[in-house]
């Protein structure tokens, strides 16, 4: 190219940096909107025409101005063109769309093709999978703007380059199933948690048979007591946790992860370490209001990943809530009385408690290595 | 009782969910002839070669020159008819070599520079810009220069700069310019010493250089005559700005159809200001596809109305704008703050909304414009304490604007 042509384009360039005060026309973006009506598929997907042409050339005759002939003769083209840069998934099985009309609709920006959309998916789908790819290739600030419905619910979205899918669960939607669903994965998440287990298993153990500060065993002559010390730990523990687990989970304030991770290997430490060496005897509710604090804030995350709906997030929480509840008191229904007929017997202490509480010692000291200092053992 | 708490607190989050959705409009024309779009490559002989070009580049899309000029006419469509869909254009040429980039800055995610085209690196940072990914655009622009020596790129660091309030650090991009373009040197150095307590002489410095601005590509001519027209303005010299915003005017006229919306917008401006909004009107009739343009007309019509006069067409411009900032706003788009700050102050007269919206462009752009917009939403709304970081950075930088200092000072009302 001429040089001085090249130091006209230059500064043309740098001086539309100067031209900020007057923002333009539009970018380009489409409108998406599909409905979900059991297994079927309904909507509408406007398109500029300027995009179109740009993408696929609509202007047959060349002559600048689109006409409704030329689009409407250009049918099958748009529906390949268009359909083939939109996918989406019913539980990761297609659902095939089709092109049942064309039409047109004004916007801001200029006159848009409007595709009339149907689908047919193989079933009713737990969850729907979009990817979108509609003209990133030539305008990566082209943007997808897409409303999705189905049962009554909505979710919207912004298709672009750096996040061109969208994955959702409209099964989730009624309150009951909302409920089942967090209740659900706040037992699982207890259930299998390691970390959790072995925390409360710690604390536990010794319900019946409690080693003496200054040495010797205290053992429980009632299920009764025991059960009942139990419960006060465990309602300390849960009140705790569920004041941290919800402020974390609506997003109020952020723990730090590996604060929290560190922590919460810290409690295993502790827990364990106090059946071998008794600290806390009668302050264990009050303890327990610690340890809970922290463990509310690591299930949270849990919960934060999974996130909540946008609708019925009331429901969500407490269902996550009462879940983990409901796990951690199947533990202490299992634990607490199998520790009580076994308190007599001399097996319990020194195959059980003692050897018990000093593995999990082992491995919350493990954790607690790991988790502060990002150590990887091999 | 833990229950109940947790109710309290789950309630108090309010998490109702989301207003059902308005179904889209759409029609059958009446028939084949109706004519639906125009086409912009039936009014402009560039973007006819824009698409030729387009055609070469991706057949070899890997290559670095082509790929450049491609995006240099791209943007260069994009700036005189003001119009994004261009800019988008050339982030796809310039796309092959920022990869996994996504263009967007997020900190450290932004790749080394290694051997990338120089050319095309500078492009990627005025796209950046464009979008107000300024972090994203100084990265590369500082990478690049970091390199090697790039005259275009020398100016677009100082642009930036300047966009953000900088002008001090503006000078020296301005002055390392010199070795390449001597006239955009010398526009660069009077924009920014004329933020910075030298309006004077840099408006003397620009007559200087006028009498060669004749043989000057029409861009570079449009950009220093608004310039002193802008500078004049600011300095009170009401007179004397209006001739020179009627020189840039008469200019961009004789070089053809192409509009400058800058110095449109400016002109507008100073016309607001000389309380002539009358004028805005009949300049801008033609330039209603230009947000920023649409909304000085609606400001007119505004002060017209508030005058006593019949506006008819406030009304709809007002709506369009309000649709026109939600679709951007929709797109997930920041690029519109300075816009809706002074729609929400100047149309909707919400100061509240309107100092809001200014204290945080105020976070982004810092131009004299922002300023103001903050000082009179703040005094607007009847807190001018909000107003302090911007009085701050007029204590900062000497700004001869004896309307900004009249707004930056307290007023007996408001304190």
């Amino acid at each position: 190219m001429q040089r001085w042509l090249y130091q006209v384009l230059a500064l043309i360039v740098a001086l539309s940096l100067f031209s900020e005060r007057a923002a333009a026309h539009a970018a380009s973006t489409s409108y998406l909107e599909l409905q979900l009506n059991q297994a079927e598929l309904a909507g509408q997907w406007d398109i500029a025409l300027r995009d179109l042409d740009e993408a696929i050339g609509l202007d047959a005759d060349g002559d600048g101005l689109l006409t409704w002939g030329e689009v409407r003769r250009a049918s099958d083209a748009i529906e390949a063109y268009a359909l083939s840069r939109l996918q989406i998934d019913a539980d990761g099985v297609a659902c095939p769309l089709h092109l049942h009309e064309l039409r047109v609709a004004d916007h801001l920006d200029g006159r848009y093709a409007a595709l009339m959309l149907t689908g047919d998916c193989a079933a009713t789908p737990a969850a729907l999978q979009l990817r979108y790819g509609l003209l990133f290739d030539i305008d990566p600030s082209h943007r997808g703007l897409l409303k999705l419905s189905a049962k009554g619910r909505i979710v919207s979205d912004v298709m672009s380059p750096s996040q061109p899918q969208l994955v959702w669960q409209p099964g989730v939607s009624d309150i009951g199933r909302t409920f089942r669903t967090y209740l659900h994965e706040g037992v699982w998440h207890v259930w299998t948690g390691w970390d959790h287990l072995l925390f409360l298993a710690a604390l536990f153990l010794p319900a019946a048979t409690r080693r003496r500060r200054g040495g010797g065993w205290q053992i429980a002559d009632s299920l009764r007591a025991p059960l009942l010390d139990a419960a006060r730990i465990v309602t300390a523990f849960t009140l705790a946790h569920a004041a941290t687990l919800s402020i974390a989970a609506l997003g109020w304030v952020q723990f730090p992860t590996r604060w929290v991770e560190s922590a919460v290997a810290a409690t295993v430490v502790f827990a364990a370490l106090n059946n071998l060496l008794p600290m806390v005897g009668r302050g264990l509710p009050w303890l327990a209001v610690g340890f809970g604090l922290i463990h509310g804030s690591a299930i949270a995350g849990a919960l934060l990943e999974l996130g909540l709906p946008t609708t019925g997030r009331v429901w969500a929480l407490l269902a996550f809530n009462i879940g983990v509840e409901l796990a951690q008191l199947s533990l202490v229904m299992l634990v607490v009385p199998a520790g009580y007929w076994l308190r007599n017997q001399r097996g319990y202490r020194y195959a059980v408690l003692i050897p018990g509480s000093v593995l999990v010692l082992l491995i919350g000291l493990l954790w607690f290595v790991e988790r502060a200092f990002s150590w990887t053992w091999i | 009782m833990h229950r109940s708490a947790l109710l309290a607190l789950v309630l108090a989050s309010g998490g109702v969910g989301v207003a059902l959705a308005t179904t889209m409009m759409s029609y059958l024309p009446a028939d084949d002839e109706v004519v639906l779009e125009l086409l912009p490559l039936s009014r402009d002989a560039k973007v006819r070669e824009l698409h030729q070009l387009r055609q070469t580049l991706t057949a070899q899309p890997h290559d670095a020159a082509l790929a450049a000029d491609y995006a240099r006419r791209a943007i260069a469509l994009g700036r005189s008819q003001s119009d994004p869909r261009f800019y988008g254009y050339a982030a796809a040429a310039l796309a092959p070599w920022f990869v996994g980039d996504d263009g967007a800055s997020n900190g450290a995610t932004l790749a080394p520079i290694g051997d990338k085209p120089a050319d095309i690196v500078w492009l990627q940072a005025t796209l950046m810009q464009q979008r107000h990914d300024f972090d994203g655009a100084m990265h590369w622009l500082d990478a690049l220069l970091q390199r090697e020596e790039v005259g275009p790129a020398r100016l677009t660091r100082a642009s930036l700069l300047l966009v953000q309030g900088r002008q001090r650090e503006a000078v020296r991009d301005c002055a390392a310019l010199a070795r390449h373009d001597v006239l955009a040197a010398t526009t660069c150095g009077a924009l920014a010493a004329s933020l910075d307590g030298r309006a004077v002489s840099a408006l003397a410095a620009l007559d200087t250089i006028m009498p060669q601005l004749d043989r000057a590509p029409v861009e570079q001519r449009l950009w220093t005559l608004t310039l002193a027209a802008e500078i004049a303005s600011r300095l009170d010299r009401t007179d004397e700005a209006t001739q020179r915003f009627e020189r840039a005017l008469a200019a961009m006229r004789s070089a053809g159809p192409d509009r400058d919306a800058y110095l449109l917008a400016a002109y507008a401006d100073h016309l607001l200001d000389q309380g002539q909004p009358q004028a805005v009107a009949a300049l801008l009739h033609d330039d209603m596809r230009v947000d920023g343009l649409l909304l000085r007309v609606a400001i007119a019509e505004r002060r017209l109305q508030q005058a006593g006069v019949a506006t008819p067409s406030l009304d709809l411009h007002r709506q369009q704008l309000q649709a026109r900032f939600d679709a951007v706003r929709l797109r997930g788009d920041t690029t519109h703050g300075r816009e809706e700050a002074m729609f929400a102050l100047h149309v909707e007269s919400d100061a509240t909304r309107a100092l809001s919206l200014a204290l945080a462009n105020w976070q982004l752009q810092r131009e004299p414009i922002d300023a103001r917009l903050v000082l009179e939403a703040a005094n607007a709304a009847g807190e001018p304490a909000a107003a302090a970081p911007v009085r701050q950075w007029l204590r900062d930088h000497a700004i001869e604007d004896p309307l900004l200092q009249r707004f930056a000072s307290p007023t007996p009302g408001n304190r």
